[in-house]
């Protein structure tokens, strides 16, 4: 599981008094270097004297050799003047006073890409549908019982499939390639369409996912040999591929479920979580 | 922090740096455009992932556009944007919030929503359609038109 600091590391690039102002080409440059790295960035203009709060670790600007006092509260930061310096080593100079602090970059191998649901509160009724179907511990309740996304980084990269159970078209992924999904407005047609039940138990086909993994290991297996099961795991196989493309579920979310086990503790689980947060709600007198 | 047209305004900026659902063009000329408007701005790599780890700082901006000043958001859909802010716990009113798609708009359209407050672009970011966007292409293709030579070279070669 992946664990977020709570906040992004932020850059100040400070071009107020004491500071020369960077050409808006170079400024550009510099801002889409630092984003790219994953940094937030504060283009500050106004103030006498550049504050840093909020993350701010950093404060650059061109100072020519004065670098200024900076008004910070708690943690130390570090100036950096930024005078006859190209981008790239302001970016550099930035990595080094980073330290330890923890930077999740785009592109680095151990990235996490922020792929998880996005709930609008306008359109979603607390159904927990979303909850009864999820296996990931993404989604849980909040003090009043309303859903809320508990664990965004448990989500698998790609899989929009709880999108496509929920009755109010009220769950978003920003970064999928198509709307509703991707919070494109919600036409008539979407709401009114037949909603995809995907049953649980489809996807308890467990014991052909192990089936198949030892199938792609040992290809020569008994069950391999056996033309009426080659027919069945051919069928299933159908079957899951036709789930997968129905509910957009990516083939290697399918192929890293858990033993059928653990599903079926899982969904029981979730549908508990699920059906206490809708008594609780009832209790609470909503709907 | 104070936008170029004067008003009491604080923009935000996404560069989408996980994904590549935003044009990289639109992205880059946007940025462009903000860092040569003479004004302040916040940018931050990713809102998605700014959300999901509830970032303080977004509840900065939201108690912002709730204090009187404008937040002036390029990122993508209106629904997602509002979404991830909520998620983090840091939920935008209805009032002194707008946000520009760069998703479906171009950049230019983009710019003029965040450094004018063009509000026909910050409508069209939520609708996903620009009439604006639709006639100067329109006007842009006939013009393209009148740019053509006045014969052609299936005509010369007769």
């Amino acid at each position: 599981m992946t664990t977020l600091a709570a906040r992004q590391p932020r850059v100040v690039l400070y071009e107020g008094a004491g500071a020369e102002p960077l050409p808006a080409p170079e400024r550009a440059e510099l801002v889409a270097a630092l984003l790219d790295r994953g940094y937030s960035v504060t283009l500050a203009h106004e103030g006498a004297a550049p504050a840093a709060s909020g993350g701010a670790f950093v404060v650059v600007g061109r100072f020519a050799g004065r670098a200024p006092q900076v008004e910070a509260a708690g943690e130390p930061v570090t100036v950096h003047d930024a005078t006859g310096r190209s981008a790239a080593d302001v970016v550099t100079a930035v990595e080094g006073a980073r330290g330890a602090r923890p930077l999740n970059a785009p592109g680095a191998a151990d990235a996490w890409k922020p792929w998880f649901p996005v709930i609008d509160p306008a359109r979603c009724t607390n159904c927990m549908q979303c909850l009864s179907f999820c296996l990931f511990d993404v989604y849980g309740v909040d003090s009043e019982h309303r859903l809320r996304v508990e664990n965004p980084a448990n989500c698998k990269v790609n899989c929009p499939a709880c999108s496509r159970v929920c009755p109010d078209v009220a769950i978003i992924f920003p970064k999928y390639h198509a709307g509703p999904i991707d919070g494109a407005p919600v036409a008539e047609a979407d709401v009114g369409r037949e909603k995809m039940k995907i049953d649980i138990s489809a996807l308890l086909g467990g014991d052909l996912y192990a089936r198949l993994r030892e199938r792609s290991s040992e290809a020569k297996n008994r069950f391999s040999r056996e033309r009426s099961a080659d027919q069945a795991l051919a069928e299933r196989r159908r079957c899951l591929t036709k789930l997968a493309d129905a509910a957009a579920i990516p083939r290697e979310v399918l192929d890293a479920l858990p033993s059928p086990e653990e599903i079926q503790r899982k969904a029981a689980v979730a549908a508990e979580r699920a059906a206490a947060a809708l008594a609780g709600r009832a209790a609470a007198g909503e709907t | 922090m104070t936008a170029p047209g004067g008003e009491n305004v604080r923009m935000l900026y996404c560069r989408c740096a996980f994904a590549r659902v935003v044009p990289d063009d639109v992205k880059a000329d946007v940025l462009a455009g903000l860092a040569a408007s003479g004004g302040g701005f916040e940018a931050v790599a990713d809102l998605c992932e700014m959300a999901a780890r509830r970032d303080p700082h977004l509840a900065d901006l939201a108690a912002l556009a709730g204090s009187g000043q404008t937040l002036r958001i390029a990122a993508c859909w209106p629904r997602a944007v509002r979404g991830l802010f909520h998620l983090a716990d840091a939920p935008l009113g209805e009032a002194g919030v707008e946000i520009l798609n760069m998703r479906t708009l171009p950049a230019e359209r983009v710019l003029d929503g965040m450094l004018r407050g063009d509000a026909a672009a910050v409508a069209a970011s939520a609708q996903g359609r620009d009439e604006e966007a639709a006639k100067q292409s329109a006007a842009g293709r006939i013009a393209a038109l009148g740019d053509l030579p006045a014969r052609t070279p299936l005509e010369d070669a007769r």
